[in-house]
């Protein structure tokens, strides 16, 4: 992925842990002036570069809280991997809304696509798949086949095209054996899988996931990790998403952003980048992954410069290099225990 | 839950009566309830009763909470019975024994069908906007259940429902049925987003209406004999009614068949039943 | 205990075919007044409000006597043409489970839906005049609602002459002259076979009193939870989300809100 350029501060921002180049928030008042609404219009129109952008958004609930999703800018390029870290509360959800649709905001704007999603998210509706948090409520239909070929059944696609999609969207996630079931005997995972599937159905050029393991055992979230991000490299699509895993997120991710409580974005950068601000991170009740703090731990101790790998296997060829002894033939760290290989 | 008791027979099960057409049990269990509803006899209301407790036998149906669910109509046909009673048991005994029939067919329809196929087809005498009402109304109904579990159980552990005090009882339950009332129209919100974004333009399930198979005929013909024969002995009950134990002996003795015969010798050992599932399936 | 259960096999078929027909209006009448809106939108309210009554109906407060029927709180969330259409939902499914007869739907939706209309009108008519009182309002238009309701199953059941509750109406229809007889009148085992003529009896107009009497009698308790327990809710729902009173018809929106 080529290294992020944040635009408007007019710096390349490298991926070295240590070096502390990734954004951190500026003055609320200085972000406030540079991105007025017109800008934001004329800089994301049609196909631009831009999958989505948020700016200074603020919302208030019917019972009077308020989420600000200001600080540092929200905009996700096209064939990025954006992950969305924040403490529960923190208005990861309200973010997510305000991308779909769902919620308007009550100052700011919001681009997906092109477009205002709380006015027209129906003209690009078909290019996005969408999963919220709450699959229960998802799942429509009374059968899992039902509830996957729900997209292509409504937009009137023919019987064949309908059967084609569907039954690629069931292989590619694995759920083909799941095809009649009925989704309240489900178990969560697989719910959440159905779900998925139901999204990428369309094969959307944009996906929007909210919490997309939860419910998945380990060898589920390695197998739909890696069909993100196969699709993500084959297709170009864009990816954000949302995670308590932060173990995840250096594969998972080329972008991340976090937000604090309020809704306060507070970091944005690379998983490396954005893993080294320790004390913001505690802010927002992060912990960085263990990789990246035994890196940094490493870092500070020997002097010597670690880079903070983005896998366990990066981790190990690292260490094995540094330790020297590493005997051939044995199992690569990475691999997991499933045997198949992680998919860089 | 009895309605989430219910929901599992209909679609775990495998026997004949489960895989056969909705549309050809809608139609025999028309046919069963008219039995029913035109006899005046008690024998002949019994008649349909064991039938159907001999079909639930067969597939697989736990037969004693079938007959209990059956028995709550016949709890409120108690007072219409009661309005009847004039020093004479049998007419409002055969008041009650028609509601539980009635019940019986009714059950043992939606016990081998699960709802969103008996609403597919249903498809070609309601409206389409119904339907699809119908369909969100029986997903929201799980959705929900689990929703006030939740909550009847917090209020339980919390202290609620203790004691057999009205007062107690209305409280856990308002309290309950508030918390339900709220994520209702939550939970209807985002599934109105979700249908949007997916584009939904008037169709939930992509299941056809279904029509019938030859293998229904044995299913509907049964039936049909069943409803005939009912109507015939209403309308000649002078000359019949004197054999009126004689419809009621056979259906016993099908009863007698259809519990000796071992259920995997019949339809080509393809059958299991719901009671084994429930027994060895973790649910 | 307005919702009519009233088992299979009981009313005459002419009573069950008129209720089937005014279902079959209400539910045309209903229709027409929603097909403006968003399906999108109207369906999973009234989706979600018909599961919401349909889990309350299965949830015994008192194991018979009473069960929580909050068919007044959809007519004033869902409004009455959603609120029919719920009605309908909700005693379709109820009735395919076995928990009412299913050839009783079509009146029962006619009970049922006009609970939620009149629940409806009443509220908001009630909520005008007791602005700070919406849990009262609510009270009290359950009250009525369900009082007349009650009036009007007792008026069903009046129409179906249940009441004369002789041999004559109980017995197999002999069609040639036109009358019941009742072929167990010594008994099962003797199965003799009554004629016309020897059929007589009081009339037992006592009957359909009797049985009003005790519908009210045990409607009143039923009416007085009902109301508490409406009252209690809608009363919550103002605190909590007032926008969704704010906009009776299908309730309001997402929060930034648009009807």
């Amino acid at each position: 992925m080529s290294e992020s350029v944040d635009e408007h501060k007019g710096e390349a921002v490298g991926p070295a842990v240590g070096e502390r180049n990734s954004a951190v928030e500026p003055s609320a008042a200085a972000v406030q002036d540079s991105f007025p609404k017109a800008a934001l219009a004329a800089s994301s129109d049609g196909d631009g570069r831009f999958a989505a952008r948020i700016n200074c958004v603020r919302h208030r609930y019917e019972d009077g809280s308020k989420v600000e999703l200001c600080g540092l800018e929200f905009a996700v390029e096209r064939g990025q991997r954006v992950a969305v870290l924040g403490p529960n509360g923190s208005g990861k959800t309200t973010l997510f809304f305000h991308l779909v649709g769902i919620l308007r905001p009550s100052e700011g704007a919001v681009s997906v696509l092109g477009v205002d999603p709380a006015h027209d998210f129906a003209k690009v509706r078909q290019r996005i798949g969408v999963v919220l948090q709450n699959v229960d409520e998802q799942l429509l239909a009374p059968t899992v086949w039902d509830d996957v070929s729900f997209s292509p059944r409504q937009y009137g696609l023919p019987r064949g095209e309908v059967k084609r999609l569907t039954e690629q969207a069931l292989e590619r996630i694995g759920i083909g054996h799941l095809r009649d079931k009925v989704p309240h005997y489900l178990s969560g995972g697989e719910k959440r899988k159905v779900a998925i599937a139901g999204a990428l159905v369309m094969e959307p050029e944009l996906l929007i996931l909210d919490e997309p393991f939860e419910g998945l055992d380990p060898h589920a979230r390695q197998q739909v990790l890696d069909l993100l991000n196969r699709l993500v490299a084959e297709r170009g699509m864009t990816l954000i998403t949302s995670t308590h895993d932060v173990n995840l997120v250096p594969e998972m991710a080329d972008d991340v952003y976090v937000l604090a409580q309020g809704g306060h974005i507070v970091l944005h950068g690379t998983p490396a980048e954005v893993f080294a601000h320790a004390e913001v991170l505690q802010a927002s009740n992060i912990e960085p992954p263990v990789l990246a703090r035994l890196f940094e731990d490493l870092t500070r101790r020997t002097g010597v410069h670690l880079p903070m790998p983005a896998s366990l296997e990066e981790a190990a060829d690292r260490l094995a290099q540094i330790i020297g002894t590493e005997r051939p033939g044995a199992q690569r760290a990475g691999q997991d225990q499933w045997g198949s290989p992680p998919l860089r | 839950m009895d309605i989430a008791t219910v929901d599992y027979w209909a679609n775990a099960g495998g026997s004949y009566l489960h895989r056969a057409s909705p549309t050809a049990k809608l139609m025999a269990a028309a046919l069963g309830l008219a039995a029913v509803i035109v006899v005046f006899n008690l024998f002949l209301v019994a008649t349909v009763f064991v039938l159907v407790v001999a079909l639930a036998w067969r597939a697989g149906i736990p037969v004693r909470k079938l007959i209990l669910i059956s028995l709550y109509p016949g709890v409120f046909a108690l007072l219409f019975a009661m309005a009847q009673f004039h020093g004479d048991f049998i007419i409002p005994g055969t008041t009650i024994a028609k509601a539980v029939g009635a019940a019986s067919v009714v059950v043992l329809l939606i016990a081998t069908t699960p709802y969103p196929r008996l609403f597919a087809a249903l498809r070609p005498v309601l409206p389409g906007f119904i339907v699809e009402v119908l369909y969100v109304t029986y997903r929201s109904v799980f959705i929900l259940l689990g929703v006030l579990s939740d909550v009847l159980i917090a209020v339980r552990l919390r202290g609620g429902f203790t004691g057999r005090a009205l007062g107690r009882r209305l409280q856990g339950a308002a309290v309950a049925l508030a918390v339900a009332t709220l994520r209702s129209f939550e939970i209807s919100e985002r599934t109105y987003a979700v249908m949007q974004m997916r584009g939904y333009s008037g169709r939930i399930s992509g299941e056809a209406s279904g029509g019938l198979h030859l293998r229904d005929v044995p299913l509907v013909g049964a039936a049909a004999a069943v409803a005939g024969q009912a109507f015939l002995f209403r309308y000649e009950w002078r000359a019949l009614n004197p054999f009126s134990w004689a419809p009621f002996a056979a259906a016993l003795l099908v009863l007698a068949v259809a519990m000796l015969v071992p259920r995997a010798a019949v339809a080509g050992g393809r059958e299991r039943p719901v009671s084994e599932m429930l027994r060895g399936d973790a649910q | 205990m307005s919702h009519l259960h009233v088992p299979d096999g009981i009313l005459p078929l002419w009573l069950i075919l008129v209720g089937w027909l005014a279902t079959v209006l209400m539910l045309a009448v209903a229709m027409h007044a929603l097909r403006g809106r968003e399906r999108a939108r109207t369906v999973p309210q009234i989706g979600i409000v018909s599961a919401l009554l349909i889990a309350a109906m299965s949830t015994e407060i008192v194991p018979i006597a009473y069960h929580a029927n909050l068919t007044v709180l959809a007519g004033i969330i869902l409004g009455p043409a959603g609120g029919v259409v719920a009605a309908f939902a909700v005693n379709l499914i109820l009735a395919l489970f076995g928990h009412g007869g299913i050839t009783v739907v079509g009146l029962n939706t006619v009970v049922i839906g006009s609970e939620t209309v009149l629940g409806y009108v009443l509220f908001y008519l009630f909520v005008r005049l007791l602005p700070r009182h919406v849990g009262v309002a609510a009270g009290m238009a359950t009250v009525i609602t369900l009082f007349l309701s009650t009036s009007l199953s007792i008026g069903i059941i009046a129409l179906s002459q249940i009441n004369p509750a002789e041999a004559r109406d109980m017995g197999s229809l002999n069609p040639h002259t036109l009358s019941f007889s009742n072929p167990f009148k010594e008994g099962v085992l003797a199965n003799r076979i009554v004629t016309p003529e020897q059929e007589g009896g009081a009339s037992s107009t006592l009957s359909l009193k009797r049985f009003a009497e005790a519908m009210y009698a045990l409607g009143a308790i039923g009416w007085t939870l009902e109301s508490l327990l409406t009252g209690f809710l809608v009363s919550f729902v103002a605190r909590v989300r007032p926008s969704l009173l704010r906009q009776p018809i299908l309730g309001a929106a997402l929060a930034g809100g648009d009807g």
